[in-house]
């Protein structure tokens, strides 16, 4: 019994798999951005803070 | 009896990551840096994911003559070609807008000429003048590390630190006397190449007061390893102080 010819299947399954690899990357970016860089960024912007009322207060008192 | 903790600007074992910033310059660096790692997560997902894919939906358990029919698809080599286009746009344009900006050297308050040997360091500050009409200038040797002292780092500690103050515009103007060196400091975001025969500048404007650790970033012989930086920002007044006392 011939097979029968495989055709179409990257055209059928085209969209499903760009759309899935492009949503996943977008979606690891933005979990990459928002669960990891801002945090970190408002940690270091807490700290030069912290550190400049410090040195108010250290000048405050000399 | 105070102990006094001294946190330096220096790199550390096992490091990854970047030294903290001490410059608006190396700020910057450092967040073009995080954001083109949205786009570098973002790739590297999608990559996997169609490698996944691939992997999934051609294998030869399958089908053994799948890939037989697989020879051309236009569509998907427009999708493969403007995607990666749209990326690289968006990361050139914060990329070139940083490295504009970087390049600016707006009214300077100091100028210090830096000059590269085969292997140290000198320092000229060419505003201010020493007790004899001349200007300020010294070399700058690594410390053996048969002459350590407690604290000082192996391959980073100098005899004579460039002290700088905090707060100020200086413009650094780079070249060398004998082969290409780099003048490098990652914290305050600096690394120009000294050439022979060139003035190359820079400029860093220091928010803090510490001592930054760079080394030679350009091979230039033997002792390329052993010529490193030290960058001592001070306060102004202690900067005039230090200027006065030379």
């Amino acid at each position: 019994m011939p097979v029968a010819a495989i055709t179409g299947k990257l055209r059928r399954k085209i969209w499903t798999d760009i759309s899935t690899a492009l949503g996943l990357g977008v979606s690891s970016g933005y979990a990459y951005w928002y669960f990891y860089y801002i945090p970190s960024v408002r940690r270091r912007q807490e700290y030069y803070l912290k550190l400049e009322k410090e040195k108010l207060a250290a000048a405050g008192t000399e | 009896m105070n102990t006094v903790i001294v946190l330096l600007d220096a790199p550390e074992p096992w490091q990854i990551g970047f030294q903290d910033s001490a410059t608006p310059g190396f700020e910057g660096i450092v967040a073009l840096h995080d954001s083109i790692l949205f786009y570098l997560v973002l790739i590297l997902v999608s990559v996997f994911w169609i490698l996944f894919a691939i992997i999934n939906n051609f294998n030869s358990t399958k089908s053994g003559i799948t890939y037989k029919y697989l020879n051309h698809g236009t569509l998907l080599e427009l999708i493969w070609t403007i995607t990666p286009a749209l990326v690289l746009i968006a990361i050139a344009f914060p990329s070139f807008k940083l490295l504009y900006t970087l390049d600016e050297v707006i009214d300077p308050s100091l100028t210090i000429k830096v000059t590269g040997h085969q292997w140290y360091w000198s320092y000229e500050y060419s505003d201010m003048l020493a007790e004899n009409g001349e200007s300020i200038e010294f070399e700058s040797y690594m410390v053996p590390e048969s002459d350590l002292e407690e604290g000082q780092l192996r391959l980073l500690a100098v005899d004579s630190n460039l002290i700088v103050p905090v707060n100020t515009h200086i413009r650094f103007i780079v070249t060398s006397t004998d082969v290409i060196h780099d003048f490098a400091v990652p914290s305050l975001g600096l690394k120009i190449d000294a050439t022979p025969g060139r003035l190359n500048q820079t400029s860093a404007l220091i928010e803090r007061a510490g001592i930054f650790y760079g080394q030679c970033s350009e091979i230039c012989g033997v002792w390329h390893g052993f010529m490193p930086i030290v960058v001592e920002a001070v306060e102004v007044s202690d900067f005039f102080a230090w200027v006065d006392s030379n």
